[in-house]
């Protein structure tokens, strides 16, 4: 068995920290006023700006962003800070429609996405297409950082935990202090994630540039074996670079998990601060995870693609000589499992309330709030199972389902920025809007034909035919009558 | 402003050539200064236009 790069004092601390989840979690339920649908789903919506947006940081940046985005940067070097350009673009997509969106939650009591769309377009088929497509997103988003948390526990540890016990055990862990406390304990545990994320970013980031050099110094040795990180952008370049930014906008800005986190804040003033710290957080989160695995990549310039996902620990390994790193690589972990565990999570809660909200109750419109968060309670434990399940036996070749979840997302994007906006917009033009859009995107990506037609995601080709559907159907039906 | 603010993001792409300058390719630098750049324009329009965006309409 390969030695971890754990030791013992990495091991226990981890624990600790997942055993405190846990604490926080019984804290939450203590904490809860009544039981109601309300109180468990957005905490009685009384977050002040600290814990609303640290919670907002943690989701947002999934272990995708500290292990995936690493990988990325190393693989196509300067052309990846396009990331650092979405992630601050994702807060100009909520600022399109979150100031309403939010007024209108506080007097409706909204609790899901699903309630907004009922309440502003009174379409039963189109909620249930927009309930039906933020489910799948987000199963999506919870198999593969579920996938992810067992890669990384299985490496730290040298195969002591092994694949499927690292997915088994954290989604233990998730899933009873998230039925103890809810979005309260979701979004505390959310705090001390987004707390152990930006540290540990921030340390490995000076660890790295002390050791390995800045930019600047390294420029000479990354021009000779990476000399493809300075070609000229090409045409094809800059119509990925948009369509990137264009589907990231509106996609993940409409996620169900964000959406709910508007809804949850105590008042707007503490919404509106919360956005504007989350704008600088690519500065402090994206960009140092890029350079540093730039310079990784002039150091270590030949690792395949899997290896290349792991070029911040390997850099990090290589310096257990220096006196403490030890305790850098534990943070690093514990960055990793807490970024990943505050996005399954948050995308765990989004779903049961989904679920409960938007099928059961509908289904069952006399059942008491008591009864409304029991069965959510109980659906998060069966949804988990299956989740794990899946992430456990299904192949890695089912990750191209990442890629194209936003471009699914993205269609419902309209519906939700739109309908803030223009009261007198129909929901039959929303719906051939969104028809036409999913049923655009899904012949590109699910046929032999090119998913990028003319070099732009089919999925933001879809949301222009989606947006081109709604203005041409609204015209038509004014112009009729 | 915040509506037009997503017109910024034109500026991020790579429109600049690749000369290394500082260890970044030009382009590189120009892309993140208009990033820059949207993310304070984003900062100022909701720290002034929310409460209009909130009422009107």
């Amino acid at each position: 068995m390969d030695k971890g790069l754990l030791d013992t004092q990495g091991i226990i601390f981890l624990l600790l920290y997942l055993v405190s989840l846990i604490g926080i979690g019984i804290v939450g339920l203590l904490r809860s006023k009544e039981s109601s649908m309300q109180d468990f789903y957005l905490g009685g919506t009384g977050f002040g700006v600290t814990v609303l947006f640290l919670t907002m940081y943690a989701t947002q940046y999934s272990g995708n962003s500290l292990i995936g985005f690493a990988g990325s940067a190393y693989r196509n070097g300067w052309f990846f800070l396009v990331s650092v350009t979405f992630m601050i673009a994702i807060v100009g997509g909520y600022m399109l429609y979150a100031p309403k969106l939010y007024l209108l939650s506080q007097k409706h009591r909204f609790i899901t996405i699903g309630d907004y769309i009922r309440h502003r377009y009174d379409h039963r088929l189109l909620t249930n297409i927009i309930v039906f497509i933020g489910i799948l997103a987000l199963s999506n988003y919870m198999l593969t950082n579920l996938k992810a948390i067992g890669y990384i526990l299985e490496y730290v540890t040298g195969g002591t935990v092994g694949f499927a016990e690292g997915i088994i055990a954290m989604a233990i862990i998730m899933v009873i202090y998230e039925t103890l406390g809810g979005m309260r304990s979701v979004a505390w545990t959310d705090a001390i994630q987004g707390i152990l994320l930006l540290a540990g970013v921030l340390i490995i980031f000076s660890v790295i540039w002390v050791q390995y050099g800045s930019i600047s110094s390294n420029e000479v040795l990354l021009l000779q074996v990476k000399a493809d990180f300075f070609r000229e952008p090409l045409l094809t370049d800059k119509i990925k670079w948009l369509s990137i930014v264009v589907m990231i906008f509106f996609g993940i800005s409409v996620y169900p998990q964000a959406v709910q986190r508007i809804y949850a804040a105590k008042d707007a003033k503490t919404l509106k601060r919360s956005f504007q710290l989350m704008i600088i957080m690519p500065l402090l989160t994206t960009l140092p995870l890029i350079i540093i695995a730039i310079i990784g990549a002039a150091h270590f310039p030949d690792l395949d693609k899997n290896s290349s996902e792991q070029i911040i620990l390997l850099m990090l390994s290589k310096l257990t000589h220096i006196e403490g790193m030890q305790y850098v690589i534990t943070l690093f972990v514990a960055a990793a499992v807490a970024a990943i565990m505050s996005t399954v999570d948050s995308a765990m809660l989004a779903i049961a309330s989904l679920f409960t909200q938007d099928i059961y109750h509908q289904h069952n419109p006399e059942a008491s709030q008591k009864r409304l968060t029991l069965v959510g309670k109980l659906f998060s434990w069966i949804l988990m199972a299956v989740m794990v399940y899946l992430a456990i036996s299904l192949p890695s070749t089912i990750w191209w389902l990442i890629q194209i979840k936003l471009e699914i997302l993205c269609q419902i994007a309209p519906a939700v920025m739109l309908g803030v906006h223009f009261k007198e917009l129909r929901s039959s033009s929303i719906l051939y809007g969104l028809l036409f859009g999913l049923g655009f995107t899904l012949l590109f990506l699910l046929s032999p034909l090119p998913d990028r037609p003319f070099g732009f995601h089919a999925g933001v080709l879809g949301l222009l035919l989606n947006s081109i559907i709604i203005t041409t159907h609204h015209r038509l039906k004014n112009v009729l009558q | 402003m915040l509506k037009l603010s997503p017109l910024v993001l034109l500026l991020t792409l790579p429109l600049l050539p690749s000369t290394p300058y500082a260890g970044l390719p030009l382009w590189a630098w120009a892309s993140l200064g208009a990033s820059l750049f949207y993310a304070i324009v984003l900062i100022l329009a909701i720290e002034n236009e929310w409460d209009e965006e909130r009422s009107d309409g």
